[in-house]
């Protein structure tokens, strides 16, 4: 996504946390944290997305909020299985990771 | 073996009038009368198989359905989480093409008329190269982007971008 977005700027993704608690015990205390950074800013909360992918710790969460369950809730309701589940403007779904050229030619479908 | 089941079916009632006309003078003009619609009945029978050209025994094979219930039953042999959608022809002769939801969204399999086999694959059309199934499944598993709300997300890109795309991914 990051080498996406570098190369164009007609694009934006819009990231939710979708953490697949039963195989990562720590993922939803995370996910919570970068959702309450948005209070802060965008900038504050890909800060700690990024730091979260790269496997730094990151900081509690700062907030109480609902909007992880209730996203894991709509994923599960659409059988989300694996991450990233992508989500196209045309309704198109891709499960797991896709690389950019394959994001590129979709992105030009649409 | 047509001929003698529809035979076998009629002759009783063409003794049925004999036992019954004890009185008749010409008993045996009688039963030679009855017989002809008989044979009639018979030859169109027969013709009636004829024009089908195919043994009895296939055509109801074909003709057999798989029904929502029969799939799911079948279907629970294997896996109590999978349910049965819809089942509709395939375009494979015998196979029918049953839409499940499972666990992990909603699949496509392929069942044989009788609910025995299970066929896990794909179907790729040989003229034009169409993967059939694959085509189905996105439709399937399509989402309302509208329906997916932006608010509470993290934006990576251009905020003013037109092409939108959502991800829902683990940070850990």
């Amino acid at each position: 996504m990051k080498q996406v977005v570098s190369k164009r700027d007609d694009v934006v993704f819009y990231l939710k946390m979708y953490p697949l608690v039963s195989i990562h015990k720590d993922s939803y205390a995370k996910s919570t944290a970068i959702i309450c950074a948005l209070d802060k800013g965008n900038d504050e909360a890909l800060k700690l997305l990024e730091d979260a992918y790269a496997r730094k710790p990151i900081p509690e969460a700062t907030c109480k909020t609902t909007v992880v369950d209730d996203d894991m809730k709509f994923g599960q309701e659409k059988g989300f299985s694996s991450t990233p589940t992508i989500v196209f403007q045309n309704g198109k779904v891709v499960s797991g990771a896709i690389d950019e050229q394959s994001m590129n030619s979709i992105l030009d479908q649409q | 073996m047509p001929h003698r089941a529809a035979f076998g079916k009629e002759a009783p009632l063409s003794e049925m009038p004999l036992s019954e006309k004890p009185l008749s003078e010409k008993p045996k003009k009688n039963l030679l009368l009855l017989l002809v619609p008989i044979i009639a009945i018979i030859a169109i029978v027969a013709l009636i198989e004829g024009f089908s050209g195919e043994p009895s025994g296939a055509k109801e094979k074909k003709s057999g359905t798989l029904t929502v219930q029969q799939a799911n039953e079948a279907l629970h042999k294997l896996n109590k989480n999978i349910t049965v959608d819809s089942v509709a022809k395939s375009p494979i002769d015998g196979i029918w093409e049953v839409i499940v939801t499972t666990p992990q969204g909603k699949k496509i399999a392929y069942i044989d008329t009788e609910g025995k086999y299970l066929l896990s694959g794909t179907i790729i059309e040989l003229a034009t190269g169409t993967d059939l199934t694959q085509k189905k499944g996105e439709d399937l598993n399509k989402v309302n982007f509208a329906d997916i709300s932006l608010d509470h997300t993290v934006m990576l890109g251009n905020p003013k971008a037109t092409k939108k795309v959502i991800v829902f991914d683990d940070p850990d």
